[in-house]
């Protein structure tokens, strides 16, 4: 693998059900992904997008194939193993916030540091919190908040143990045009500023316009 | 791990429904697991101490075996020093009387004497604790080792001495007759003669020469006994002829005084010696051979705690010089056991097995169930507070926290739950046991005992503790392992990894029935644990409801019929009464307001030796008894007159009716089902009187006029009725019955019977208190009791479903929403969420129901064997109120669910 290639997938296949209920949903991908790269992923609904992203993300194991990270084969490894990965490399980003409801705004971004029993960095939490204006509302709950605000906290979220790897699921799918935009900036502003890879499955032609890269997945398969 | 407990009390703290559902669900539990404790400790501490109230403390007597070995003295000895001995009791009798002679003994102080027919010296040795609280012997209890000196008859005290006084007396016995010259013997000869036929007592001389017949009429005859009932001292017989035997000298202290014994015609005197002294009656027997000594000694151990019971009763055995492989089990050496108290301390194999059924098996099988019923609801609070938190779960999970980090915070909120609703239950279940047991004591059970063992309560905390943790467990490992992050973002419950894919023609016609049946039924289906936990749980407490409302209608029918057969708290039997026997009860409890019933009767028969004219008599047996027979009387106070309807048939009073000196027949209109216990009226109640009373005159002078039939339901049927003053000078027995008023006056009743016992002599008296007044009472606080533990198991029951059915509604929000937006309106929702919960409610209700009506039907017929007391109809009754009172409680239980959909809409269009 080249020096810069951060993700590669090798023959990634995913299925469910057996026989003839049997769906491919992923289905021989082999994919590249350069360190610090934005990669956009469309496609129609049911083409496997979401199921391409769980795999790289871990939240999902492949049928077959293998998923090389950094280096590094974590197909393999354990559940301890994925859990680690997620917590220090991974950002998720979903369309649903998936926020805490009983943690305020501060606790549910520090959440993942938490989790790994490292300690904040306040500086870059508080920097954080001025970037997705969530400044004064850091002890408010999430109920107590607006769709946007609270994509924002799961964005800061994501942000907050400097990932290597963001991946994004519709971040902007509940969210309206202007909050769209922001959170689209935020998110290359940080990749540029900590050299993240971002990874975004996206039905909006503008955003994937703004992309490094544009994948198109059809039926499992992937397609540039 | 702190950050992990940090969000775990975060989630108590601010999900205060759920935290509030969860605890009181394990409250309940806790509470259910320790009241059955409790209650099963209590109910230990009472059995133990009505065990040592009636029987004492004793375990073994081993009485034969010491009198069976070679040297007596030696065997005593023996038992009372043996390592596996931890106490003993020995109870020494000596006895001293004439043998073939009336003889008396005088005990003197050289200016007053007194005399006895018997004299006898106890001794105690040992821990009388040993022996019943309610030793039948008065002088049982007096303090023997605390005092010095000798307790002495009751006499001394005629003779002037006092408590710590000392004295120095003679025991001399002689022999003497009754003065026949003497104008008492004389009338009570004449007495004799005139009732017996025959002046001689059985006591006389030539008394075998007499014809057969007047041996049996004069049979009971004794002139001790007439002077006796005449109260007559022992020390005012005229005697004659006394010839005195060699007197022995004692120099004691006195400790106090016995009572003074009466038996038939006998009067004992007693010394009871202490610790300190004694009287040894030895002395006067080794003077005087010509006497009867009898002893009596029995010997009680108990087995030290930490020996093996069996093993140390061989060794004793062994040590006492018998062979235990070929004697211990023979007749010469039957050793009885304190079967239960042996039992419920634990010792003896054979004794535990003996109170296993009664106490152990039934505890042990309400423990299992109220275990089973607390697990239940547990699981179900568990999995509520889990599937509800699914998503956040899942977002954990991608947030890379561990299976391990995700099943930790379910068991530190099991942590918390187990330091704060498991103690609280099991206060509260104490609180109410106590209370319970507390209520016992004010309505005349003073032997129950509210007591919480620690080893019951530690199984209580322990059973709910291990539910909680088993439960938190299973869901901890469902949140962490069996359910994948993605799916549970994105469906919000885990799929089975066999599931096939169906394709479902559509049949969404949302005003259809068919739809909103098929969504119900998919919406039980796809959460089928959940709802078959719930249902099992709600069944649970429709069973424990329906068998309890049942074994109550029972129980209360069963105390019916024992109080029907039971006349009486207290029954009172005389003997031999004198002519002052009904004027003395009187005295003591005619119109005393403890009681609220008194009567008196008697029985006696009465041969018919003349009767009038009979024509008039329509009844061919009746007609039969007064032409050739004996007739029954029944003689009847005023009480028993009134008791009988007398009054209201005869349209007499009973003053009316004594003063008219007549008589009527009875015969009873009622027949008597054995099976049923019923007795049932078969004709009217009627008086059927003579145009002219018939006279009647029976042996010994008895004399009266009849007047006609009475039909009534005194179940005893041809009798003479006559007025109990008639009865004096035919009969000497009477039956005395007594209803205390109310259990208020229970005290005063007692008391009154005390005195009452006290004072008279020659009674059989029965105490059926608790089987009667008594009983109904203790059904009364049982049934409270039991009322308690059947609300919070089906609070349980009703909590878990409102669990249930909640969360359903509140998992599905977007789906409700989104039927929303296709036009299903709120009307049609909420039927969904009704007939929701009617689908598994009704299946519980009705499941419960059924399980608990045979559980009811094993309990009567295989277990008490009473087929014959179940009533069809209150049965029947039972379980229509049963089945539609939980079917609406069912229904009102899905209120907050449908509440909640308000909140499902508004939450779900905030999300858009």
């Amino acid at each position: 693998m080249g020096n810069d290639i951060i993700l590669k997938t090798e023959k990634l296949t995913k299925q469910y059900g057996e026989g003839e209920n049997a769906l491919l949903a992923v289905n021989g991908i082999d994919l590249e992904i350069r360190k610090g790269e934005f990669v956009a992923i469309t496609g129609e609904s049911g083409s496997g997008k979401t199921t391409l992203l769980n795999c790289l993300g871990s939240l999902d194991r492949p049928t077959s194939g293998s998923i090389i990270f950094d280096g590094r084969d974590i197909t393999g490894l354990s559940d301890n193993a994925l859990s680690a990965y997620r917590r220090r490399s991974i950002g998720f980003i979903f369309q649903n916030f998936n926020l805490i409801p009983v943690l305020n705004v501060e606790e549910n971004i520090v959440l993942p540091l938490n989790l790994d029993n490292t300690p904040p960095d306040m500086e870059y939490l508080d920097e954080l919190l001025r970037l997705t204006g969530l400044d004064s509302k850091r002890r408010n709950f999430p109920h107590e908040l607006s769709g946007g605000q609270q994509q924002r906290v799961a964005f800061a979220r994501a942000l907050v143990h400097k990932p290597q790897l963001i991946l994004a699921d519709e971040p902007t799918g509940n969210l309206d045009s202007k909050n769209s935009r922001e959170i689209i900036s935020i998110l290359k502003n940080s990749i540029k500023k900590y050299d993240q890879t971002l990874i975004l499955i996206t039905h909006d032609g503008s955003i994937a316009a703004q992309a490094d890269r544009i994948c198109r997945i059809t039926d499992g398969v992937l397609s540039e | 791990m702190k950050h992990l407990i940090s969000l775990s009390i975060k989630y108590i703290r601010r999900q205060k429904v759920r935290t509030f559902l969860t605890f009181m669900c394990i409250m309940l539990s806790a509470f259910i697991l320790a009241t059955v404790c409790s209650f099963g400790s209590s109910l230990y501490t009472t059995l133990y101490n009505y065990t040592e109230h009636d029987d004492g403390l004793w375990e073994v007597d081993v009485t034969n075996w010491v009198r069976q070995a070679e040297d007596y003295s030696k065997a005593l000895d023996i038992v009372k020093n043996h390592a596996v001995v931890d106490d003993y009791l020995q109870s020494h009798s000596e006895w001293l009387s004439y043998k073939e002679h009336i003889g008396f003994f005088e005990i003197s102080d050289g200016k007053s004497s007194s005399r006895a027919q018997m004299i006898i010296s106890d001794s105690y040795y040992g821990n009388k604790k040993l022996s019943a609280a309610n030793s039948p012997d008065p002088n049982f209890n007096l303090d023997t080792d605390n005092t010095e000196g000798v307790f002495l008859p009751s006499c001394f005290k005629k003779m002037g001495y006092s408590e710590g006084d000392t004295v120095t007396f003679t025991i001399t016995p002689f022999s003497a007759r009754l003065d026949e010259d003497s104008d008492i013997i004389k009338q009570l000869r004449a007495e004799l003669k005139e009732k017996n036929g025959t002046s001689l007592t059985p006591m006389d001389i030539g008394f075998e020469h007499l014809s057969e017949e007047l041996q049996q009429k004069a049979s009971g005859a004794n002139l001790f006994m007439s002077l006796q009932l005449r109260d007559i001292d022992i020390d005012d017989y005229p005697l004659t002829d006394l010839g005195y035997g060699e007197p022995a000298e004692y120099t004691v202290k006195i400790a106090g005084f016995t009572n003074g014994m009466k038996g038939f015609g006998t009067s004992y005197s007693s010394f009871v010696n202490t610790k300190s002294e004694g009287v040894d009656l030895e002395k006067v027997y080794e003077k005087n051979h010509f006497l009867e000594k009898s002893l009596s000694d029995e010997m009680f151990i108990r087995v030290k705690d930490d020996c093996d019971y069996e093993k140390a009763l061989e060794t004793l055995f062994t040590d006492l010089g018998h062979d235990y492989n070929t004697e211990f089990y023979r007749d010469t050496f039957q050793h009885h056991e304190n079967s239960t108290l042996l039992g419920l301390e634990w010792k003896s194999a054979d004794a535990i097995y003996s109170i296993l059924p009664l106490f152990v098996l039934p505890l042990l099988a309400v423990l299992l169930i109220a275990w089973f019923i607390a697990r239940f609801i547990i699981d179900n609070a568990f999995e509520m507070a889990v599937q509800e938190r699914s998503t956040h779960f899942a977002a954990l999970r991608i947030m890379g926290a561990s299976k391990g980090q995700v099943a930790a915070i379910v068991l530190i909120e099991a942590v918390f739950y187990c330091l704060t609703a498991v103690p609280l239950g099991i206060l509260t279940a104490i609180f109410i046991c106590r209370s319970a047991f507390n209520s016992f004591h004010r309505i005349g059970f003073p032997l129950f005992e509210f007591s919480v063992k620690g080893v019951f309560l530690a199984i209580a905390a322990g059973l709910c503790i291990l539910a909680i943790l088993v439960s938190a467990f299973t869901s901890a490992m469902w949140a962490s392992r069996k359910l994948s992050p993605a799916e549970a973002l994105n469906f919000g419950k885990p799929k089975s990894k066999k599931r096939r894919l169906r394709r479902y023609k559509s049949k969404l016609n949302l005003s259809s029935k068919r739809f909103l049946r098929r969504y119900t039924r998919k919406n039980i289906g796809a959460s089928k644990s959940r709802f078959v936990i719930s249902t099992i749980t709600m069944g649970l407490g429709v069973l424990m409801f329906t068998f309890t409302a049942l074994i109550g209608t029972f129980v209360k029918d069963v105390s019916g019929i024992l109080n029907r057969e039971i006349d009486c708290d207290y029954y009172v039997q005389t003997l031999y009464a004198d002519s002052g026997f009904t004027e003395n009860a009187d005295k003591y409890f005619a119109g005393n307001d403890a009681f609220s019933e008194f009567r008196i009767n008697s029985y006696f028969t009465t041969g018919i030796t003349s009767v009038s004219d009979t024509s008039e008599v329509s009844d061919k047996r009746l007609s039969n008894i007064l032409e050739k027979g004996m007739s029954m009387v029944f003689a009847v106070d005023e009480g028993e007159y009134n008791r009988d309807y007398f009054d209201e048939i005869t349209g007499m009073s009973y003053e009316e009716f004594r003063d008219s000196g007549t008589a009527f027949f009875n015969i009873s209109n009622t027949i008597h089902d054995p099976d049923t216990y019923k007795t049932t009226e078969v004709s009217e109640r009627r008086y059927e009187k003579f145009s002219k009373p018939i006279s009647v005159e029976g042996s010994q002078g008895f004399k009266t006029d009849v007047t006609g039939v009475v039909y009534s339901p005194k179940a005893i049927g041809y009798a003479l009725i006559v007025p109990i003053e008639m009865a004096d000078g035919y009969t000497t027995e009477y039956d005395m019955y007594l209803t205390v008023n109310g259990m208020k006056n229970y005290e005063k009743a007692n008391s009154t019977m005390e005195k009452y016992i006290d004072s008279t002599t020659l009674i059989q008296f029965e105490d059926f208190f608790m089987a009667k007044t008594g009983l109904k009472e203790f059904v009364k606080a049982i049934v409270k009791i039991v009322l308690i533990f059947l609300i919070s198991i089906w609070l349980v029951g009703i909590l878990s479903m409102i669990n249930c059915v909640n969360t359903s509604v509140l998992n599905r929000s977007r789906e409700l929403m989104m039927l929303r937006s296709v036009g299903m309106t709120r009307k049609q929702l909420r039927k969904s969420v009704i007939l929701e919960t009617i689908m598994f409610s009704a299946t519980a209700a009705v499941i419960g129901t059924l399980l608990g009506l045979g559980l009811f039907l094993i309990f009567v017929y295989l277990l008490i064997r009473e087929p014959g007391m179940l009533h069809i109809g209150k049965v029947a009754t039972v379980l229509i109120a049963s089945l539609t009172l939980n079917i609406i409680i069912s229904l009102l239980s899905a209120i907050p669910a449908i509440r909640n959909l308000g909140k499902v809409e508004a939450i779900a269009q905030a999300a858009v």
